[in-house]
């Protein structure tokens, strides 16, 4: 008896939901066709924007009330021939207005003095300035005025020939036109015929005066409603709301017809929130830049990626752009997966310290190294230049090493990038189960041979995830090559970019053509790691917390520790000191010892006021991108490894998707449809600095998390569901901190870049938004090196102190 | 081969795992660690096979010195094969390449690889699946797969980590047999580690019981099981039940049965307590011994388990299958008890000394 | 005694009254202006002060940026179809080529000037579409620390021609910089194109002026182009020895322009206000502070010059001069000529 009853209430509430869940389907695909229609049909009419119709039905109201209240009277005053007279001398007038003769012909005696009273209010041509308005006010009988003024408009006469009229200054010589504008604007006290306000607003609306006109005839014809002209003028929202609304249904059903309960989990809603929010964020503005690329005046045209890309110099950066990330990606994961081996698996001397050091280069902004290196490699005065010279008594003016080319940007890109593939590699190797290398050495292979044959094939999905981050990465950064290759000529997609955005509005769709290729390239290397790593992904989890055996390296401990540490000077001692250096000086051409070249004043610098604040945005901005990415990527694992949902890859391409578009394209992209157009208005706030972070830097987030979370196995979730625990709970109680390391490291990787985020950030900052990285920028453009210096170091030295903080706190848990 | 150990101590950050450890494996022996989880029986097992340093103490092989304190040869150079209890078996490799691996850094000829291995995966049974991935073999496929490689080059010398814990009873059963018949064969040395002591019963020459670091008792199965020389180790092999009495001219008192036990030979005085396993304590209607009631019995097929109540106690007793149908439940039996081990009761379980059995 | 404490009272009465009027600014001017530009954010500050005591009732905000971002930002703004509202009132930001596009694309405000002819110096919108502000000024420098003056070049032709500093010379990008591509229509102007290809064979660096300015520091480089303000600065700032070089064949003066957004495309509408910051700006003490920022003044008659420059009537007159409309309009074709010559390699 009592199963029944439970499934009779089951197919009810399936039936509900069913049947709620199609109405707002179907509602919403109406709403989209409606607002799709209506923003057709006001781009057609060549409008500014799409509340004209409200406006002007705004300004009808108004016109209907003015008539009433002034017009009418001023009319009865006169006989009826002079109405009629005035009439069509203000028809003429019209005419001359609208430069259209053919659509006055309908409109009666009251709606043409309607149309008039609309289109001289809403003239931004016809305006009676302050002297004039002065000479009007002289006028002490206004109704005898007004009546004079349309005997003079149905009679042709000038107004000089009026006695009344013809003391006026403003009507001196005056022609038609002008007249009737005093008569309209005799009313009120500003000389603007209906409100002031309105009229604005109408004219901003409607653009031109051919839209303006296409807006008149509507509203007098009347067949625009209230309701439609919200949903004109609303149209993008309308659009946009109802096909979220649309996709969140859909999704809906199709969730819970696969999980085949028909009750609202939590999950789901999280789970849609997400994907709206990446649809609203991520996908919209660059379906809109992409929008105009292809569509640049309105028809389909691949003309501008034909003529970008067969550009001589483009296509050389395209390729240049190639081949400084392919190396990156090699270089930077032959270099890091030795040092990850070396530092995990034996027993060199001082692990931890070259972990923490190798992951230093990844806090400082990119161009940070690149000024360092600068500073060391230059090919005329380089430091190391110099001393190479002096070492070898070489008697050459310039080299030997010269950074401003593709090998030295490519050696730039790779100390900074080669701490993402060492981050993935380390946190892999830790994981691996070591029996699986002990039965190498129990078969008679050395450490050695155990490495080649056993570590690295099975390490290999690792490998590739972090050589693919590495990739993307290096393709879409655009400080290094801007100091490093532009004054090599060594121009990549990301200098282009720049260069097509300094033609200001003619530059942005070329720009964005060109962004279409790291985006595509983003793409296809999430295709290629999906697939590659999806067919050879070992669950190596080992049940057992054994510790991983350590290799001894006997007699190559010394050997093998010093070229960890020849390496940690190349790559990270050097350019830091450089920077650290630099910061104390006064005159960057002179040593530090020079007399008088020792300063403070850099560093006091940092600690006034200013920088504080900028400090305390940064931080907040940085929290808040990296918590809410770290839940976003948490959700999304649990979608991708935990479900069975088709589709569930999506959500994924779109993050990778924004990682691998340039920031500054990000940005414009922002710009363009985060203003109001499609009803969400976040400029200028601190809201669109992080929604921006969030997009640029989520990827690296979800894969950590991602990664980790595939390595659980998911009967540990399910005994926590049995339990009875809800999905919250068991994300919170069981996965959570099973993963905790993983979503730690994620978060931090999210942080940090946000921290010191520059080009997005002078794009999309506000007065009250100033971040640090903004004020780096400040300083390494319009104060001064030793200075920007000062501030890179102050930043490094905050995200190390923020990361020992908390690893602090949380007893080791809580850390990069 | 044979393994010489000298006073062991391992300790990690200062907390002992193995106490003491003073043996000699003598060649081609079936060795078996036997203990509880935690007791150290795994590292001992490594640092024989040199993936852990000893503290202090020395590892000789023949005449070797493979580890000290100081010196430490690693596991690649010892010749000796491993199995481990996650199998780890290279999941990237087919079961040929896994097997044939130990060959492969040797540098033997394809030939001769070929033969070798193919007569490996013949014995482990498993040559119809030399091709095939690790990710489609069973558990104990897998399992096989890890046994053959660690014979393929021969080795004087097999240790096995608990190899069968992961596998199911009658699975566990059949390769027991087959790993002890492989063995023998090969006349291989083997060191076997288990917390199963049928598994390790079965399979040895010899046991070693091993409790906190320390052994307890090392024998052959027939010694320790029926001469414990404490309760540690008559509790662990098998099944026993612990009884207060005294002892006391030839004669031990149990307190709550109010019955006598003759042990003419004892010496000993004073508190003690009896270990009796119930295979040792038969059933019948006549008066032969103490009497009580049967409050329980379970049908295992070849055996029957039952609880007898005297007094307070709930005494177990196996007798074979045929009991079953014997006796009811309620019915009152007399007992008689064919064998016991008596301790000096002196509290720990632990530090017992053995007084006489 | 009475009587001297009325007199007294009311002296100070007066006094006060005096006092109070004084200090009130002009309260009819209210509302809110939104000013983009280019300036030092401390010329900024300077100003904000000094706007909040003329205009009490005004809320004044600047939003400052890098040329080349404000660009961006303000293409971004106006969608790449010329017709998106912009969420400012003001632009103190790029150069006259700049200005001209924008008034082509009908983004700006006439505003009146009372006889501009006589206020200003230099040139303006007849129609009333923008006005300079600043003026920048285009020269060489070079740190005579590390090299003599005879070795470093004097004009910008022997910049571009002469072979020894090969390797050792650098410029802004015209590409990305407004004032650099004016630099560069001005240079093609006078000497043609031939004078990219000079540049190109002497393996000119192209980067930002700040970058430049270190190289100079540290000898890498023995000449480059730069806006005389960075080098101002940096000699007042820092007490660098770093040298402006007036070139012998004219420096460029490049006047900044202040532009009213058109008020149906402006953020706030407030033409009122934005008549009064202008006016303010083209005032004395509106180009006080812009001669605080190291920029020169556009008031005819003015002889005050930024810290440690030179005469601003004798550089107009050795002003090479740049033909703005040109500028803009042949744009694209100086950006195709100058990579081809100097950034391709």
């Amino acid at each position: 008896m009592r199963f029944k009853k439970i499934q009779t209430s089951t197919q009810l509430t399936k039936r509900i939901i069913i049947t709620i869940l199609t109405i707002l389907l179907i509602a919403s695909c109406a709403l989209a066709f409606a607002g799709l229609t209506s923003i057709h049909k006001i781009d057609q009419a060549g409008f500014e924007s799409s509340d004209v119709y409200l406006q002007v039905r705004k300004l009808k109201i108004e016109a209907d009330t003015f008539y009433d209240d002034h017009i009418a009277q001023s009319l009865k005053a006169c006989s009826s021939q002079e109405q009629a007279d005035a009439t069509a001398t203000a028809k003429r007038l019209l005419e001359e207005s609208w430069q259209d003769s053919e659509a006055l012909n309908d409109y009666d005696e009251v709606s043409l003095w309607k149309l008039l009273a609309m289109t001289y209010s809403a003239s931004p041509v016809k305006k009676i300035t302050p002297a004039q308005r002065r000479s009007i006010k002289l006028v002490k009988d206004k109704d005898a005025m007004r009546a004079a003024l349309l005997k003079a408009l149905a009679n042709h006469t000038a107004a000089s020939d009026d006695p009344i009229l013809k003391d006026i200054e403003a009507l001196k010589n005056a022609p038609e036109s002008m007249m009737a504008l005093v008569f309209l604007s005799s009313w009120s006290s500003n000389a603007s015929i209906l409100d002031k306000t309105t009229s604005i607003n109408f004219i901003r609306s409607a653009g031109s005066t051919e839209a303006a006109v296409v807006a008149y005839k509507a509203a007098m014809s009347g067949n625009i409603s209230a309701l439609a002209a919200t949903i004109m003028a609303h149209s993008h929202t309308v659009t946009l709301i109802s096909v979220l609304v649309a996709i969140d249904s859909l999704l809906l059903f199709i969730f819970m017809a696969a999980g085949k309960s028909w009750k609202m989990d939590f999950k789901w809603i999280l789970i849609l929130l997400i994907v709206d929010f990446l649809l609203i964020f991520q996908l919209l503005p660059l379906i809109y830049l992409l929008f105009k690329a292809f569509f640049p005046n309105g028809s389909f045209t691949f003309n501008t990626f034909t003529r970008l890309y067969t550009e001589k110099m483009n296509f050389t950066a395209l390729s240049n752009t190639v081949i400084a990330a392919t190396c990156t990606m090699i270089l930077g994961t032959i270099i890091a997966f030795p040092l990850a081996w070396l530092i995990g698996r034996t027993n060199m001397y001082g692990k931890k310290f070259f972990r923490a050091l190798f992951v230093l280069t990844y806090m400082v902004p990119p161009y940070v190294g690149a000024m360092a290196w600068l500073r060391l490699l230059n090919k005329n005065v380089g430091t190391i230049n110099l001393i190479i010279r002096a070492l070898f008594h070489l008697k050459i003016t310039e080299g030997p090493f010269n950074i401003y080319s593709l090998p030295g940007m490519i050696w730039v890109l790779t100390t900074f990038y080669f701490p993402y593939a060492f981050i993935t590699i380390s946190r892999a190797m830790e994981k691996m189960d070591p029996s699986l290398e002990e039965a190498s050495r129990a078969s008679g292979a050395s450490p050695f041979m155990t490495v080649m044959k056993i570590t690295l094939p099975m390490m290999t999905p690792s490998l590739i995830a972090g050589a693919l981050l590495v990739f993307v990465s290096a393709a879409s950064c655009y400080g290094i090559p801007s100091i490093i290759g532009s004054p090599g000529n060594v121009h990549t997609v990301t200098t282009r970019i720049i260069e097509y955005y300094g033609l200001g509005v003619s530059g942005i769709n070329d720009a964005t053509g060109l962004a279409v290729f790291l985006i595509v390239i983003a793409v296809i290397v999430l295709y290629i790691s999906d697939v590659v790593i999806a067919k050879r992904q070992y669950i190596t989890v080992s049940g057992k917390s054994t510790s991983p055996v350590i290799v001894d390296l006997r007699s190559w401990r010394v050997p093998m520790t010093l070229f960890v540490s020849l390496f940690a000077i190349i790559a990270v001692a050097i350019p830091f000191s450089t920077i650290l250096i630099t910061s104390f000086k006064v005159d960057v051409g002179q040593t530090l010892w020079t007399t008088g070249n020792f300063t403070t004043k850099q560093w006091n610098a940092l600690l006034r006021g200013e920088t504080l604040s900028t400090i305390k945005n940064s931080l907040i901005f940085g929290t808040l991108a990296a918590t809410i990415g770290i839940v976003i990527a948490i959700t999304m694992s649990y979608l991708l490894q935990r479900t069975t949902i088709r589709g569930r890859k999506i959500p994924d391409f779109l993050i990778t998707l924004g990682s691998g578009t340039p920031s500054v394209v990000i940005a414009l992209g922002l710009i363009m449809t985060m203003r109001g157009q499609f009803g969400v208005n976040i400029y200028n706030t601190a809201y669109i600095l992080i929604v921006a972070y969030l997009i640029k830097y989520l990827m690296m987030g979800q894969r950590t998390v991602v990664s980790a979370m595939s390595q659980i196995h998911v009967s540990l979730e399910e005994c926590s569901q049995i339990s009875g625990a809800s999905w919250l709970k068991t994300m919170f109680k069981i996965t959570g901190p099973l993963i905790f390391p993983s979503i730690a490291a994620g978060w931090f990787l999210i942080f940090i870049p946000s921290f010191y985020e520059l080009s997005m950030t002078t794009l999309l900052y506000s007065t009250n938004t100033k971040t640090i990285g903004f004020q780096l920028y400040q300083y390494w453009t319009f104060t001064s090196q030793p200075q920007a210096c000062a501030m890179a170091f102050g930043i490094l030295m905050i995200i190390v102190i923020l990361n020992v903080l908390l690893n602090y706190l949380t007893d080791g848990k809580f850390s990069i | 081969m044979s393994i010489t150990i000298k006073n062991l101590v391992k300790a990690f950050d200062r907390s002992p795992v193995v106490k003491h450890f003073d043996e000699v494996f003598e060649d081609g022996e079936f060795i078996t660690l036997l203990g509880p989880s935690g007791c150290g029986k795994t590292t001992i097992l490594r640092m024989i096979a040199g993936f852990e340093q000893p503290t202090s103490g020395e590892i000789w092989i023949d005449d070797q010195l493979v580890s000290s304190e100081k010196t430490l040869v690693p596991p690649e150079k010892r010749g000796i094969g491993m199995v481990f209890q996650s199998y780890a078996v290279w999941p990237h490799m087919t079961v040929y390449d896994n097997v044939a691996y130990p060959l492969k850094i040797k540098h033997v000829d394809k030939d001769t690889i070929k033969q070798k291995v193919e007569r490996m995966l013949k014995v482990v049974h498993l040559t119809n699946y030399a091709t095939r991935l690790p990710s489609q073999l069973s558990g104990g496929q897998q399992q096989r797969v890890a046994l053959a490689r660690a014979l393929v080059m021969e080795p004087k010398l097999l240790l096995l980590d608990e190899p069968l814990s992961n596998l199911d009873a009658k699975l566990r059963e059949t390769m027991r047999f087959e790993i002890k018949d492989i063995a023998m064969q090969m006349k291989i040395g083997v060191v076997y580690v288990t917390h199963d002591q049928t598994e390790a019963m079965a399979m040895s020459d010899r046991i070693f019981l091993i409790n906190n670091g320390v052994v307890q008792q090392s024998g052959t199965p027939e010694e320790i099981y029926n001469r414990p020389v404490n309760q540690f180790v008559a509790d662990f092999l098998g099944k026993v039940q612990f009884f207060k009495g005294t002892a006391e001219n030839g004669e031990v008192n149990l307190t709550k049965w109010h019955c006598k036990l003759d042990y003419p030979e004892m010496t000993y005085s004073g508190a003690v307590e009896v270990a009796i396993r119930p295979e040792n304590i038969s059933l019948s209607r006549h008066d032969h011994g103490y009497n009580g009631v049967i409050e329980k019995k379970y049908y295992l097929g070849d055996t029957t388990d039952l609880r007898i109540r005297v007094g307070e106690d709930l005494v177990r007793v196996i007798e074979d299958g045929f009991t079953y149908n014997r006796y009811d439940i309620g019915d009152s039996v007399h007992m008689k008890i064919h064998d016991f081990i008596v301790f000096e009761d002196a509290g720990d379980t632990d530090d017992q000394l053995r007084i006489r059995t | 005694m009475k009587k001297l404490l009325c007199a007294l009272l009311g002296v100070i009465m007066i006094l006060a009254g005096c006092g109070s009027s004084k200090s009130s600014g002009d309260e009819s001017v209210s509302g809110k202006v939104v000013i983009y530009t280019s300036m030092y954010q401390f010329v900024i500050d300077e100003m904000e002060k000094q706007l909040e005591k003329e205009f009490p009732n005004l809320d004044v905000e600047f939003f400052y940026g890098g040329t080349g971002e404000l660009q961006t930002k303000l293409a971004g703004e106006m969608g790449s179809d010329w017709k998106g509202k912009l969420s400012c009132d003001m632009m103190l930001v790029a150069e006259p080529a700049y200005s001209l596009e924008l008034k082509e694309h009908n983004y700006l405000e006439p505003m009146e000037i009372e006889d501009a002819d006589s206020l200003l110096r230099f040139d303006y919108d007849k129609d009333g579409y923008w006005y300079p502000v600043r003026v920048l000024n285009m020269v060489l420098a070079y740190n005579p620390d590390k090299y003599k003056e005879e070795e470093v070049p004097h004009s910008f032709k022997e910049f571009a021609e002469d072979t020894s500093l090969k390797g050792h010379i650098s410029m802004p990008d015209p590409l990305t910089s407004g004032t650099a591509m004016a630099a560069a229509a001005a240079l093609s102007d006078k000497y043609g194109y031939d004078y990219f290809k000079a540049l190109g064979k002497q393996k000119c660096m192209i980067e930002s002026g700040s970058t430049a300015l270190a190289k100079l520091q540290t000898g890498e480089c023995k000449s480059i182009m730069i806006l005389e303000e960075s080098v101002l600065k940096i000699r007042k700032e820092e007490g660098s020895n770093i040298t402006v070089i007036y070139p012998d064949d004219g420096e460029v003066l490049i006047p900044s322009t202040v532009m009213t957004v058109a008020e149906e495309k402006s953020a706030n509408a407030n033409l009122e206000a934005c008549e009064a910051v202008q006016k303010w700006l083209l005032s004395e003490p509106g180009q006080k502070c812009i001669m605080s920022g190291y920029m020169h003044s556009v008031l005819a008659g003015t002889t005050d010059v930024p810290y440690d420059s030179v005469s601003t009537d004798d550089l107009i007159k050795k002003d090479m001069g740049v033909d703005w409309n040109r500028c803009y309009k042949k744009r694209d074709e100086i950006r195709k000529q100058f990579q081809k010559y100097v950034t391709t390699k």
